[in-house]
């Protein structure tokens, strides 16, 4: 028997209306609603659009959520970054046992590989530099010269564009090659994106000389523009200000020995900045007792920008990452504390404070003890030579001690612009002028009561240089921020040996020339053009 | 048959908090920034989906006189994740015929052992969607805020903030896979039941992550521009060896080989410095397609298998100072720099400076040949079964024993009872492992080098044979059930993941959630479980 079994086949096949399928993003703002924004000619959406881009500009400086490893916000934030750099050095010693593990810092105070190109601990500063790049460029994208034109609102977007993408491609000077005093002059630099395009051809590396002809040209534009805009130092902290964008342009013109600039911009800042921290104001300092402690994050100027009349750049509670309090501070929760991963100073550091500078008030000169830590009541011994410069025993605005933790942070501050400054002098033959930049900080530095110290009656100073007084104060005065002794060290060719140490850990040596990151093997790997260390 | 589908999907929520708009008359909460406490919500969200999904299709089947098979079918599918009209709708089709041989006169002579047999085969364009985003066409936006207050108090913005995401390519359309399947079924004996079936899938414009230097702005750009092949063989093999009223024995045996294998990617993918290839991070893994990394743990390239697996390779201890030593392939920059003079370029040379260590194609995680057997016996009242899983090949790296188990310097951690007596001392200096370093520094266990920078200390071979159950059961004669009045009674005892033999103890590589690796806190193991009970039925 014969069985069929017909189907009829396929119908007309229609294209129809396809209008249903036409769905937009109903989450998400679309660039097509960005555009028409901009496109309807309404200034005050247009100054809505340009000037809410041009805000999260300050947020370059103040981040988290970096790729590259994991999620430990050692890696994935940039005052974790600045933490692995501060363990890379002479002045901070890692807890008072041996073997902390990664998540606290163990690796980097071990000057463990982080230069190699398949390093992930090298991979995040690249990550992190051009995150600041690519977001600046976005903006800069909208903000040609011709659209900028005499509009003062739109001239203080493009310097805050500027300013952040100079901090990124200095960022990547400072890491990714020798330091230019130090060879790295006559190396290669960082290729050069001033647009915003993943679509666009790769680009080879340029030169360093290049490269920081370019930062330098960013950072004097948005000088210029933030000048004719009106803007000026401001009171705001939050802001990429005069102050902000100077405060690169020194730091980048005493990486590149332009002293002459060093000394320009430096002096624009403290024209603005007269007031130095006080010594109630400079660290933490204990209200309780000896068992009981009490540091108040409210009066310490390092945890509340209020109490800091130095700052240039900082955020406020809310705002601020409050990742370095963490790392720092013996009485937190964090790593700085309860995990017991003690941010301390070298003895050979502490030991060249003189008796009468208060800044030596901000180390245990003895053992603190047992302290019960107030959530898990872990008890815990804080040793001699722990910090109290970032020491709190509570939140700023809590009563209550589990809320340890809350503070309010900053990226710049003027004492650093000052030792620039008088750096800046030493190099330019300025011995005079660089002694009385020095002797301003020091007599700020001086204890109530004491006869202000000088560069000629601080004990340890007798017999230095200029330049090398210069050195030792600036490791004095920024102990433990910003990553800054890494960098100078890169810089001044000073390698790591705490051989002579008595309280390192891990009594390494670290040389200069292994300073410089390898370019990450990503981009190794897909920029054809790209050229390693 | 014929038919037409629309499908629309549509979900709508907003939270009341939501304030501050950019854009006039756009209800989501990605336009809104406001924040206020006391309520259930601390900040504006919410959740809208909206997809579409529209079809046309139809099929055709006709067999003839039970010997001869014919099926066709066609459709065409419209979706919304592409953003481009014409980019929209694809045409999918299929065309498949079959043959029963022993329906043949031809084949009258075989008919008392072959009682079956039948070939078959089809070809067809099958279109795939599924791993494009919702919206993957459109650039997205972030707007935000920063708040006059600082503490999660109230929501007023002080100022706004805005930021462009990254670059799409808005051009995504179909994914079209040219599928041919090729199989024969056959009883012989009336005993032997088998198939066996051989496939090739090509996707010829596959979605692809398209690795681009970070400097470019961002890392990947994602473009319907890669081949991948998947081609395999099924053989399913069942065999009553004894069929009578007493005694009932059959025996199956099940198993495939396939590969995975990119055929095209786009121009500008793979670096010159591996050889036109290059690295890749693994998939994600938890449900929600998180947790994947860009870390490196493949080598990939045009016409190598997919999970080629892609890590440092480890070089024994060195002698004289205790610490690893690791293989690094001399290049052309370390003849320039004076380096490794005596060892040509491409060569290997072992070193302690882990920072020189290279990278390795270590072979495959899939299987050469995976499947699995059952058994079943009975005899009058008892009856036994067991199942059975084997896997022949591929390879598989340990996390566990790698981050873990390894970690000569982790005191007071699990270890592996491999290192005792078995780490470099100066009596000891050809150990397997390395001196035990108290601390728990990467470099000097010879396993792990930094964040998922494994060696291959940690891969074992992934072979396993795993029993998977064994039941054995006893059921009441006829006899007796109507004594009790019952209609069944049975007793029986029965184990799950009875055994698991590796080539190594320690792992499992069934646990490989991403290709190769288990990951972390997910490595859940699989349960043995023993249960014994009586099925009594009235």
């Amino acid at each position: 028997m014969k069985k069929y079994i017909i189907a009829l086949a396929a119908t007309a096949i229609f294209s129809a209306c396809s209008d249903k399928l036409e769905i937009t993003p109903p989450n998400n703002i679309t660039d097509e609603q960005i555009q028409k924004l901009l496109a309807s000619g309404n200034a005050d959406a247009i100054k809505l659009v340009m000037g809410s881009m041009a805000n999260g500009m300050p947020q370059q400086f103040n981040v988290s959520g970096i790729s590259g490893v994991g999620t430990a916000d050692m890696y994935t934030s940039n005052q974790g970054l600045d933490m692995m750099r501060n363990l890379e050095g002479n002045d901070v010693v890692l807890g008072d046992i041996p073997g902390m593990s990664s998540g606290v810092g163990g690796p980097e105070y071990g000057m463990d590989n982080f230069v190699a190109a398949s390093a992930t601990k090298n991979m995040v500063y690249w990550n992190y530099a051009w995150n600041c790049i690519n977001q600046a460029n976005k903006m800069l994208n909208f903000l040609t010269d011709e659209i900028v034109g005499s509009n003062k609102f739109l001239m203080d977007c493009k310097a805050r564009g500027l300013v952040v993408r100079a901090h990124g491609y200095n960022y990547l000077m400072e890491n990714y090659q020798d330091a230019y005093l130090q060879g790295g002059k006559d190396k290669l630099g960082i290729m050069l994106y001033d647009k915003f395009s993943p679509t666009q051809a790769s680009k080879p590396r340029a030169t360093a000389a290049e490269t920081y002809a370019f930062i330098k040209k960013d950072l004097t534009d948005a000088v210029q523009l933030l000048t004719s805009a009106g803007i000026g130092h401001t009171a705001e902290l939050t802001d990429i200000d005069l102050g902000v964008a100077n405060f690169l342009l020194a730091r980048v013109s005493v990486w590149t020995g332009d002293w002459n600039t060093a000394l320009t911009a430096s002096d624009n800042i403290l024209a603005n900045y007269a007031t130095l921290m006080n010594q109630g104001q400079y660290g933490g300092t204990n209200t309780g007792t000896a068992t009981e402690p009490v540091y108040l994050p409210e009066s310490n100027g390092f945890l509340n920008n209020a109490s800091n009349p130095e700052v240039i750049l900082g955020f406020p509670v809310g705002q601020a990452k409050t990742y370095h309090a963490a790392y720092t501070n013996p009485f937190g929760e964090g790593n700085g504390g309860v995990s017991r991963a003690y941010k301390r100073i070298d003895n050979r550091l502490f030991d060249k404070i003189a008796p009468n500078d208060f800044r030596k008030g901000n180390f245990m000169a003895e053992d603190f003890g047992n302290y019960t830590y107030p959530i898990n009541k872990t008890v815990a011994f804080i040793p001699k030579y722990t910090n109290t410069k970032f020491a709190a025993t509570h939140g700023i605005g809590s009563t209550n001690k589990n809320e340890v933790g809350t503070v309010t942070c900053y990226y710049m501050r003027a004492s650093e612009v000052l030792l620039m400054k008088a750096e800046a002098q030493a190099q330019l033959g300025d011995e005079t002028g660089a002694k009385a930049t020095l002797n301003k900080l020091l007599a700020a530095r001086t204890k109530t009561g004491a006869t202000a110290l000088t560069v000629d009656t601080y004990p340890s100073m007798a017999g230095l240089s200029t330049l090398q007084m210069v050195y030792l104060q600036t490791r004095i005065e920024l102990w433990g921020e910003g990553g800054r002794e890494y960098y100078n060290n890169k810089r001044w060719n000073i390698p790591v040996d705490r051989t002579s140490s008595t309280n390192h850990q891990l009594k390494v040596t670290y040389p200069v020339a292994n300073m410089t990151l390898q370019i990450p093997e990503s981009e190794m790997l897909y920029n054809p053009l790209a050229v390693q260390n | 048959m014929a038919g037409h589908e629309y499908y629309e999907y549509n979900l709508d929520n907003l939270n009341y908090n939501s304030a501050y708009g950019l854009i006039d008359g756009f209800a989501s909460y990605a336009n809104f920034v406001g924040r206020y406490t006391g309520g259930t919500f601390s900040s504006p969200g919410g959740n809208m989906i909206k997809t579409a999904m529209e079809s046309y299709f139809g099929r055709a089947s006709y067999i003839y006189d039970e010997k001869y098979y014919l099926e066709a079918s066609i459709r065409r599918d419209g979706s919304s994740k592409f953003k481009q009209k014409d980019k929209r709708w694809g045409t999918f089709w299929s065309v498949g015929a079959g043959w029963r041989l022993t329906g043949e006169e031809f084949m009258k002579g075989t008919n008392s052992w072959l009682n079956d047999l039948k070939i078959r085969s089809s070809y067809g364009l099958i279109g795939n969607q599924s791993g494009i985003g919702n919206y993957s066409g459109y650039q997205l936006w972030s707007y935000g805020a920063v708040y006059t207050s600082s503490t999660a108090g109230t929501g007023i913005p002080a100022s706004y903030t805005l930021s462009q995401g990254a670059f799409v390519n808005d051009g995504l359309t179909w994914e079209n896979t040219r599928t041919f399947d090729a199989g024969i079924d056959f009883t012989m004996f009336k005993r032997v039941h088998g198939s066996i079936d051989w496939y090739n899938k090509n996707t010829i414009n596959s979605v692809y992550n398209q690795p681009i230097a970070i400097s470019l702005g961002q890392s990947t750009i994602t473009k319907n521009s890669a081949g991948l092949r998947n081609r395999g063989i099924e053989v399913d093999l069942n065999i009553d060896i004894i069929k009578n009223k007493d005694i009932n024995w059959t025996v199956g045996v099940n198993g495939t080989h396939y590969t995975t294998v990119l055929t095209k990617v786009p121009a500008g993918v793979g670096s010159d410095a591996l050889n036109g290839n290059w690295t890749a991070g693994v998939d994600g893994w938890s449900a929600n397609g998180g947790g994947s990394t860009g870390e490196t743990a493949y080598l990939r390239g045009v016409g190598k298998d997919f999970y080629n697996l892609y890590f440092f390779k480890y070089g024994g201890v060195d002698n004289q100072t205790g610490l690893p030593l690791f293989h690094h392939r001399v290049t052309a920059a370390d003849h320039a720099a004076g380096k490794f003079e005596s060892t040509k370029i491409g060569d290997d040379i072992k070193t302690t400076d882990y920072s020189l260590a290279s990278r390795y194609e270590m072979g495959s995680a899939l299987p050469k040949w995976i499947g699995g057997f059952n058994t079943s016996f009975r005899y009058k009242q008892f009856d036994f079964s067991a199942i059975l899983a084997y896997q022949l090949g591929g390879k598989y790296l340990s996390v566990e024993y790698a981050n873990g188990l390894y970690m000569n310097g982790n005191i007071g951690s699990a270890m592996s009872a491999e290192l005792l007596n078995n780490t470099w001392t100066p009596e000891n200096t050809d150990a397997k492992f390395p001196m035990a370093l108290y601390g728990n520094t990467f470099a000097t266990n010879g396993a792990t080098i930094g964040s998922w920078m494994y060696s291959d200390l940690g891969l074992f071979s992934a072979s396993y044979l795993n029993i998977k159950n064994i039941s054995i059961g006893y059921n009441l004669p006829a006899s007796l059930l109507s004594k009790i009045k019952a209609s069944n009674f049975r007793v029986f005892a029965s184990a799950d993941n009875v055994a698991m033999i590796t080539g190594h103890s320690g792992y499992d590589p069934r646990m490989s959630l991403v290709g190769g690796l288990e990951v972390g806190a997910y490595g859940y193991p699989y349960m043995s479980t023993v249960s014994m009970g009586v099925n009594l039925t009235f």
